[in-house]
């Protein structure tokens, strides 16, 4: 299979238009697309992953089109499919590139359950594993993009996948979603990260995506053992403050992050019981990157 | 009617738990509930998995608590199906 590496947004876009399978983990999707926002995107942050023809065995058949009617021209909207579902309302065409993005999440999220996922990012850095679970505004995509530019694998920005058979996290290495103040948040705090079009005005305010780091993807298809389970919490002004959490409270605040703790019963307890014990647990409040970067190296050292 | 004051783990199948220190989670597959339990709970669990069916008193008396406790913390496990008089 070939790489995103060195092809341009127009090479791609002329693939995309029949169909190119995209694999990012474990996960094949094959992608069918006329807009230059996803080939854009494609282009510039999946950088270095496999893109290959419209061929082979895939997970999911995708595709982001335009609307029929009037919004198809006028102020033109799409909408994200899979196979003959269309999860999500329509979206400004601008923001086809966020809406394939969380499509895809929405299909892990919704599909892979031969994985315990949990809503979770996840960093490995000496061959042990960070897993952080955290609520929206937490901190957690801007810490994680802090954490990968400064050498850390990142496995994921959004979900842990934990494997039924082993216990060890699955990487998926798809880009980082930053929002709001965090985007230039990174870009100041690297000015050589590699972002992808902002896309304005969506539900969760202006976002922007972070191409992973090179070695990220290059470890796509190497699993982790995990170490630590942090939580998160940006808090303006604070000192950065690891303090030990309880592990049965850590499994239930963990197990309330997951996307299919229940459906999968007993396995899903033994699988969150697995990670528990084989990770120490915090709770982490921070302010400042530079802070919170130190205490995530001694952590790993 | 006797009531028997005799306890076991609902089945060894359906129930599963986890220790860490002082804390416990236990899990019932059937309700596919999961609790958060304080000691002495997840130490009986282990007693009745490990001995099989015990009283109250005699739980109490081998781990040398209060029988009151005791038998108020069986009936909470009895309450979430964790447990059942045999």
């Amino acid at each position: 299979m070939l790489t995103a590496a060195g092809r341009s947004a127009e090479e791609i876009a002329r693939n995309l238009s029949d169909g190119v399978t995209l694999k990012t983990g474990p996960y094949r999707f094959r992608v069918v697309s006329g807009e230059m926002g996803v080939a854009r995107g494609l282009s510039t942050l999946y950088n270095g992953f496999p893109v290959g023809p419209d061929e082979g065995l895939r997970d999911f058949h995708v595709s982001v089109g335009r609307v029929a009617g009037p919004r198809r021209w006028f102020r033109p909207q799409v909408n994200f499919h899979q196979d003959d579902q269309t999860p999500f309302k329509p979206l400004p065409a601008a923001q086809a590139f966020a809406l394939f993005e969380w499509g895809m999440n929405w299909c892990i999220a919704t599909r892979g359950h031969h994985y315990l996922l949990l809503h979770a990012a996840v960093l490995e850095r000496n061959g042990r594993a960070v897993v952080m679970p955290a609520q929206p505004g937490a901190g957690k995509s801007t810490l994680t993009a802090a954490l990968m530019l400064s050498g850390w694998r990142l496995l994921s920005d959004e979900m842990a996948l934990i494997d039924r058979d082993d216990g060890l996290l699955v990487p998926l290495a798809r880009p980082v979603s930053l929002k709001n103040r965090s985007i230039d948040v990174i870009r100041a705090f690297d000015r050589s990260a590699v972002f992808g079009e902002v896309a304005h005005d969506t539900h969760k305010g202006t976002v922007s995506h972070l191409r992973p780091s090179r070695e990220s993807v290059r470890r796509m298809d190497e699993k982790a053992r995990p170490a630590h389970i942090v939580f998160p919490k940006w808090v303006e002004g604070a000192d950065a403050v690891l303090t030990p959490r309880g592990k049965a409270d850590a499994f239930m605040h963990a197990a309330s992050h997951a996307f299919n703790y229940s459906l999968l019963g007993r396995l899903g307890f033994e699988l969150q019981a697995n990670l528990i014990d084989a990770s120490e647990c915090w709770d982490f409040r921070y302010s400042q990157l530079d802070d919170a970067l130190r205490i995530f190296e001694s952590l790993c050292a | 009617m006797n009531i028997s004051d005799r306890w076991a783990v609902d089945s060894t199948r359906l129930v599963s738990w986890r220790h860490w220190g002082a804390e416990s989670v236990a899990h019932h597959a059937l309700s596919n509930h999961t609790h958060r339990l304080a000691e002495p709970s997840g130490w009986i669990l282990d007693w009745l998995n490990r001995d099989g069916a015990q009283t109250g008193d005699a739980l109490a008396a081998a781990a040398g608590m209060d029988p009151e406790l005791v038998h108020a913390v069986l009936q909470d496990l009895a309450s979430l199906g964790l447990i059942v008089r045999c």
